[in-house]
């Protein structure tokens, strides 16, 4: 059996970002963990049914995610963890340091307060590059809802930066 | 049409078909509200991406970069019968890949790929710890270099490898701080510069009963070059990136250092 070295390392370097999108989909830092771990397994275990032509990062997201809808969210709701809000975690509140500390802290208790799958698509299109066709064929859903739940994400985001006393963080 | 916040959301995406965009711009030049709630949406969208931009800067857990980059992977992990074996896709992907990195921060990480590995050893450990922090923004070190004093004494004391921070000034490279690992079951201690393109060099130590080496030897490690010498009691690394020109120069004055 290879041991797919290359594939290991350049997954490696993906780990943050991996990990980054895991927490959008978890909502805590350390189910994120668990499972960005068994994602990256699955996508060395299945390396030989990776199509090239699609990047390494897109193809370890898609088996993250199913990883996710498939397996890992169930046991987490069996073990009565379940959506933890992602200001709760230890992990998310230490995640910035410095001077901007505190804003970026209650950035992400206030992406993590949003409704299930909005901070998800967010950074899915704004931040990984994905167009609203590729997040709609990612996210299994009509190209409309993607317009629609960014919209509805940022929105939220809006009213809640202008009323600075609601932070979540 | 009835410009909505859907619309300039999906401006802000650049998502429209031209003639739509070109509708929604002039409705915008035209709508003093509009522009009012295409620049909270903005503020919203930017205050967003900050906040993932800082997610990205946590430090990677040991424990998960080790078990990505070596352990094992279960049969449980490996479902269902195998297609007919074609070439491993991700030789032929060091593009795209390439472009997936630059994207993800580790600009001078884009270059690896399929290069030569060597055989596992504290060496090998050491060019896997480096592929995680050298990618690291603000939690490059764990100690910083204002403590240059307490680095000594720490990174001595935990692995055994009497030393003085050295110099590399005149090379270019500032000291960041310094970090524990473990590589090959013992402490080593990972000193961090970086130079003034942002690139991250590394010099690290771990005690060792082997004989001191007459010069340092050079290391192919795939995405980066290193240097490892030896002298009585320690084991030395300097590990940068891939052809990087000084490293030779950078190895000889730690060793005099």
């Amino acid at each position: 059996m290879p041991d797919h070295t290359a594939l290991r390392k350049d997954l490696v370097t993906l780990l943050p970002r991996l990990r980054r999108y895991a927490v959008s989909l978890t909502g805590n830092a350390a189910d994120a963990d668990d499972l960005v771990q068994d994602a990256c397994l699955r996508v060395i275990g299945s390396a030989d049914r990776w199509d090239a032509a699609m990047g390494l990062d897109r193809w370890a997201f898609r088996i993250l995610r199913n990883l996710w809808f498939s397996e890992t969210r169930k046991r987490s709701v069996r073990i009565g963890s379940g959506h933890v809000d992602a200001a709760e975690s230890p992990e998310l509140r230490d995640a910035a340091t410095g001077e901007d500390a505190l804003a970026a802290r209650q950035l992400l208790g206030r992406l993590a307060a949003l409704p299930e799958g909005f901070a998800e698509v967010l950074l899915l299109v704004a931040v990984e590059g994905y167009s609203y066709g590729e997040a709609a064929e990612h996210l299994g859903i009509p190209q409309g809802t993607v317009m629609s739940r960014i919209y509805r994400a940022r929105r939220l985001l809006a009213d809640q930066i202008s009323q600075p006393g609601e932070a979540a963080g | 049409m009835r410009v909505t916040g859907e619309h300039l959301s999906a401006l802000l995406d650049g998502a429209l078909p031209p003639a739509e965009a070109a509708a929604v711009e002039a409705a915008l030049a035209a709508d003093a509200g509009l522009r009012a709630e295409y620049e909270a949406l903005l503020g919203a969208d930017r205050a967003a991406r900050d906040a993932f931009a800082a997610l990205l800067d946590r430090p990677v857990p040991l424990g998960l970069a080790r078990t990505v980059g070596t352990a094992p992977v279960p049969q449980s992990a490996a479902p269902g019968p195998r297609p007919p074996r074609r070439a491993p896709a991700w030789l032929n992907i060091a593009a795209g890949l390439a472009l997936a990195l630059v994207g993800a921060g580790g600009g001078f990480l884009a270059g690896r790929g399929t290069a030569p590995v060597p055989a596992r050893d504290w060496v090998a450990e050491i060019a896997d710890y480096h592929a995680v922090y050298a990618a690291q923004g603000r939690h490059l070190v764990e100690v910083g270099a204002a403590e240059a004093a307490h680095i000594e004494t720490w990174l001595s004391e935990q692995t055994g490898v009497v030393f003085r921070i050295p110099d590399l000034s005149a090379s270019g490279l500032s000291f960041e701080g310094g970090r524990l690992l473990v590589a090959a079951g013992k402490p080593v201690g990972q000193l961090m510069y970086r130079d003034g393109a942002g690139r991250v060099v590394a010099l690290c130590f771990l005690a060792s009963a082997l004989p001191p080496t007459e010069g340092a030897a050079p290391r192919d490690l795939g995405a980066f070059d290193a240097l490892v010498w030896g002298r009585e009691g320690a084991r030395f690394i300097l590990i940068g990136p891939e052809g990087y020109p000084a490293l030779p120069a950078i190895a000889e004055a730690a060793r005099e250092a």
